[in-house]
């Protein structure tokens, strides 16, 4: 009798730890710290400081801006489609002529577990003219995650990174390597935490039967390409749809060096895979393959001011 | 101790949580658009040991097992089911939880305790010519 009641109250136990532990990993969110949106850029190597955004005047010139182009005296964006391996390709083709209107944002301007907003939503707070999805760093314990010159997390996890330094210039590094702080350090402005690399010095760097994680067919994906200083590539595929069948990482990484990229990197694809442009979601951003609609992400990474 | 009519309860119940946990993996891969999550997959291997273990004691007639090492057997491989599709659905959705790692502590505990309240009865019934045997034995290699 008293090992049945035993067993009762264990199995109570363990299935709301259960539940405990699907909760804590789905829904409940934990906000470790905020960005501030009014002091000024910081490069200091605090690794949970909260300083960000330069907000000073711009001149932008004249603006030309319709759905698929924009033009103003800094920054040309052209969206072009593309269908590959039956898929639908978004590619948006970026210059600047700064390297620092290329940014990343977090979800609800805070750095946290669970802390997550439409792609959209992030990038209309931001008032940006372009956005992709980041690499949702939200939904890993490890791993780098430095943005906009802060240092939210020094984890390492092993992975393959991309950097993007505050002079503008591209490096792919192995977490294993070289510490956060050293990287800060360095100069980088940026640390991009997904991968792998697509594209390494022009040439494709990934095998036909690599994947991200355990996944093993084709996908929504999400990519982010330099071709040459201050020239960049944002890349979105469909999938999961009967009109877009997805891309393997593979396709993705040999139509990334098609497009003239030296470094290409791979980022949270799937449901995630959104790109948004001029205050639209122009991809068919889908989880299930039936329903079209933006999935939640812990990041963004776009073009504005 | 547990009579034959438990026993053969008790492996179908085995039997049964084996299909069931099955058939839960494979319609959550079929879903999870090729992820696949070894943890996911190979869960019904702890229902599986179950099965196994219950049948050999139905076999062999053992009534070795009393009720409360068998409690604690049980809740050892639920504990491990549960940890294994609970991993298997955060890997398939791609993120990680270090909380999981109790799952593995706790069934690891609960089959330590269970196999150790099963020797120290099966010492009870041991004579002490067999415990001359055993530690001969154990000398030996």
């Amino acid at each position: 009798m008293k090992s049945k009641i035993f067993r009762c109250i264990y199995i109570v136990g363990v299935l709301a730890y259960s539940i405990y532990v699907l909760l804590d990993t789905f829904v409940i969110t934990h906000v470790y710290s905020s960005v501030s949106s009014s002091s000024s850029s910081s490069s200091s190597s605090s690794t949970s400081a909260s300083t960000v955004s330069a907000t000073t005047a711009v001149s932008t010139g004249t603006v030309v801006s319709t759905s698929t182009y924009y033009k103003d005296y800094n920054i040309e964006i052209t969206i072009k489609e593309y269908t590959v391996d039956n898929t639908e390709v978004y590619v948006a083709d970026v210059q600047v002529n700064d390297s620092s209107y290329l940014k990343t944002a977090l979800a609800n301007n805070s750095y946290g577990k669970n802390v997550t907003a439409y792609t959209s939503t992030t990038a209309s707070s931001v008032s940006a003219l372009l956005a992709i999805n980041g690499d949702y760093y939200g939904a890993q314990e490890s791993g780098y995650v430095l943005k906009n010159g802060v240092i939210y997390r020094s984890t390492s996890d092993g992975g393959e990174d991309l950097v993007i330094y505050k002079d503008g210039s591209w490096k792919i590094i192995n977490e294993d390597d070289i510490s956060c702080e050293q990287l800060l350090e360095d100069g980088a402005y940026n640390i991009l935490s997904f991968g792998p690399a697509l594209v390494e010095n022009g040439s494709v760097s990934v095998t036909t039967s690599e994947e991200v994680g355990k996944a093993m067919e084709s996908n929504p994906r999400t990519a982010i390409g330099i071709i040459s200083e201050n020239h960049y590539v944002f890349v979105v595929s469909d999938g999961r749809t009967d009109e877009s069948e997805g891309l393997t990482l593979y396709e993705l990484a040999e139509f990334m060096k098609g497009l003239g990229c030296t470094t290409a990197y791979n980022l949270d694809g799937g449901g995630s895979s959104t790109m948004y442009f001029n205050g639209e979601v122009i991809n068919n951003p889908t989880t299930t393959g039936t329903t079209i609609a933006e999935r939640k992400v812990s990041d963004i990474v776009y073009v504005g001011y | 101790m547990l009579d034959i009519n438990i026993i053969k309860k008790r492996t179908i119940k085995y039997l049964l949580l084996t299909i069931f946990v099955l058939i839960f993996s494979l319609i959550y891969e079929h879903f999870s658009f090729g992820v696949i999550s070894n943890y996911m997959v190979f869960a019904f291997i702890f229902p599986l040991c179950g099965l196994v273990i219950n049948f050999i004691m139905l076999v062999i007639k053992s009534k070795r097992v009393g009720e409360f090492q068998a409690s604690l057997f049980d809740m050892s491989m639920l504990t491990f089911t549960l940890g294994c599709i609970i991993q298997g659905i955060i890997e398939i959705y791609g993120t990680t939880n270090s909380l999981i790692i109790n799952f593995k502590y706790a069934g690891i505990t609960l089959l330590i305790l269970c196999l150790a309240t099963t020797l120290i009865n099966m010492g009870k019934k041991i004579k002490r010519n067999d415990l001359k045997v055993i530690l001969f034995l154990l000398i030996y290699y």
